[in-house]
């Protein structure tokens, strides 16, 4: 596997970011889906096991940006790095306690127990009146205090976009390095038979658990960038929002699960279906969601990257 | 005592499979466990390692017990399985299945020699050890099995019906094949071929609806009126 189309397409478009940051929140835009669907493809790509309540993740990796911009503007700039910290911090605690004891079930139960997990952290914040409750955190202002305005909006535009795309580009680099070792011949086992998989040694749930953390904590991040530095503000409804991991899966199964150029491709045909839907027919750009998941799934079970390499070695070396 | 199972029941969820189930596997030898469709042996198997949970009972390894050793770290310890129906992972070739077997750290330090041993032992292997494990026949794919499982460098090694649907020419060579493990470890065999398993065990044991309810030497139940109506159809 060499990764350097993929990385070479997030680098790419991080340059055009800086270099048209008029387009910087198009750009953004579909740098979400890729990011997405790169995030998911971490844990269900390669485990084959899905978590219905992986928006959770997204939605607290925004709060811990979010919280470190209102409630500690006196570090200045470092609220940017610190946020990001504690966003994939939280992340990466709430995956480390639900995985311990969900990824300990299969497939489908597993599945099923973390439906609630979504919801659950939702209300909790409205519930408790956490972090601004059911207001949300509105970050415009002390964004504009505390970074000076043209900061601020960089920051919001290019900045936003050039981390969503990070966060893609680190999910391709992780990929690989899980793949490249161990654990990725422990969790190909797993994949194909897991029970053999145990009994040849392997420990299943601490390898499910390091692809789930991962892609947690990779999903804080994206959750961090588009929703707190880009957007500006933070509502529990738009963050927990259980679309996304439906985007996720659609952008994943379209390029192909499991790949790294998958979601790059999957993400870039998802955007334009939707930005096509859109324009010609408003208000059912979630219902085409549906109908790329069942169409992929009857007709390119193994998405458009997966089918094409397994064509020949070299598309598989150079399009992994 | 390589193995011991002290009044082992276990079952799924509510249903009892196993009710107090005794054994034994002294070191260097072959011991089978024989019985009808149904009756728990495959149970007993995934019992012995922990992948389904033992409910009341022990299991002794090497005199320490182990009974809720998890899985994992019973291969650690010594243990390895050959599941009913091979259970390889199709997509890898068969080499990569062999180093799947030597997943622990104490089967990885010296995985170049165990391979070497089980190549010299399915010489077959060797010729396809860059094909994918899912295109080979049967008999091949029993041989894989069998191999991945002695790549964890076992003491004790738990077969479980090696003779599902083979011919029975290639069951008498993978038999023989096992009679010589027996220099290096013990086998608990599973199987339903009572004839074939009787012809290389050192001792047997009879399961019917979780319970063990004839043991002896082999030609004690080869003599035995109910094994022969049974299970010899003679």
């Amino acid at each position: 596997m060499r990764p350097y189309i993929p990385l070479g397409a997030y680098l790419a478009l991080m340059a055009l970011a800086f270099a048209l940051p008029e387009y910087s929140k198009q750009i953004a835009s579909i740098a979400f889906y890729m990011a997405l669907g790169q995030a998911v493809n971490i844990f269900v790509g390669l485990t084959r096991y899905v978590n219905f309540g992986y928006a959770a993740f997204l939605g607290i990796g925004a709060y811990g940006l979010g919280a470190a911009i209102l409630y500690m503007p006196q570090l200045g700039i470092a609220t940017i790095p610190i946020g990001l910290a504690l966003g994939m911090g939280l992340a990466a605690l709430l995956a480390l306690t639900v995985g311990a004891i969900a990824l300990r079930l299969r497939g489908a139960y597993f599945a099923i127990a973390t439906i609630g997990l979504n919801e659950g952290i939702k209300h909790l914040i409205i519930g408790a009146n956490i972090w601004g409750g059911g207001a949300g955190l509105m970050l415009g202002s002390s964004m504009f205090k505390v970074y000076g305005r043209d900061l601020a909006l960089f920051l919001a535009n290019v900045g936003s976009a050039a981390l969503i795309l990070l966060t893609g580009l680190i999910s391709v680099l992780a990929m690989y390095f899980i793949q490249a070792g161990r654990a990725g011949y422990a969790l190909a086992a797993i994949r194909q038979d897991e029970d053999a998989a145990k009994v040849m040694g392997i420990n299943p749930t601490r390898y499910k658990l390091l692809a789930f953390v991962t892609s947690a904590v990779l999903s804080g991040l994206l959750g961090a960038a588009f929703f707190s530095l880009g957007n500006m503000q933070v509502f529990p409804e738009n963050v927990f929002f259980i679309d996304y991991i439906l985007d996720g899966l659609a952008v994943m199964f379209l390029g192909g699960a499991g790949t790294v150029t998958g979601p790059i491709v999957g993400g870039l045909i998802y955007y334009g279906a939707r930005y096509l839907v859109g324009i010609y027919l408003p208000g059912l750009q979630s219902l085409i969601t549906s109908l790329i998941v069942f169409l992929v799934m009857l007709f390119l079970p193994n998405g458009i990257v997966g089918t094409l390499n397994r064509r020949s070695e070299g598309l598989r070396t150079w399009l992994p | 005592m390589a193995l011991s199972l002290q009044q082992l029941s276990s079952g799924y969820g509510r249903l009892q499979v196993l009710f107090g189930i005794s054994l034994e596997v002294p070191a260097k030898s072959i011991i089978s466990l024989l019985g009808p469709n149904g009756a728990g042996k495959s149970t007993t198997l995934w019992t012995v390692m922990g992948v389904v949970r033992p409910w009341e009972g022990r299991i002794l390894l090497e005199g320490t017990d182990a009974t809720r050793v998890p899985p994992h770290r019973k291969v650690e310890l010594g243990l390895a399985l050959v599941p009913e129906g091979r259970r390889l992972f199709p997509e890898m070739t068969v080499e990569e299945n062999l180093l799947m077997g030597a997943f622990t750290k104490r089967a990885r330090e010296k995985v170049h020699d165990t391979l070497e041993f089980v190549y010299a032992l399915f010489p077959r292997l060797r010729e396809r050890r860059r094909q994918r494990a899912g295109t080979m026949s049967g008999g091949e794919q029993q041989m894989l099995a069998i191999a991945r499982a002695l790549m964890s460098r076992p003491k004790v090694l738990l077969i479980d019906e090696p003779s599902a649907g083979l011919a029975p020419k290639i069951v008498s060579d993978l038999f023989q094949t096992v009679k010589r493990l027996k220099e290096e470890m013990s086998v608990l065999l599973v199987e339903q071929n009572v004839a074939a398993a009787l012809e290389i065990s050192d001792y047997s044991y009879v399961l019917e609806n979780g319970r063990i309810v004839l043991q002896g030497r082999p030609e004690e139940l080869a003599a035995n009126e109910h094994v022969k109506k049974a299970y010899l159809g003679v």
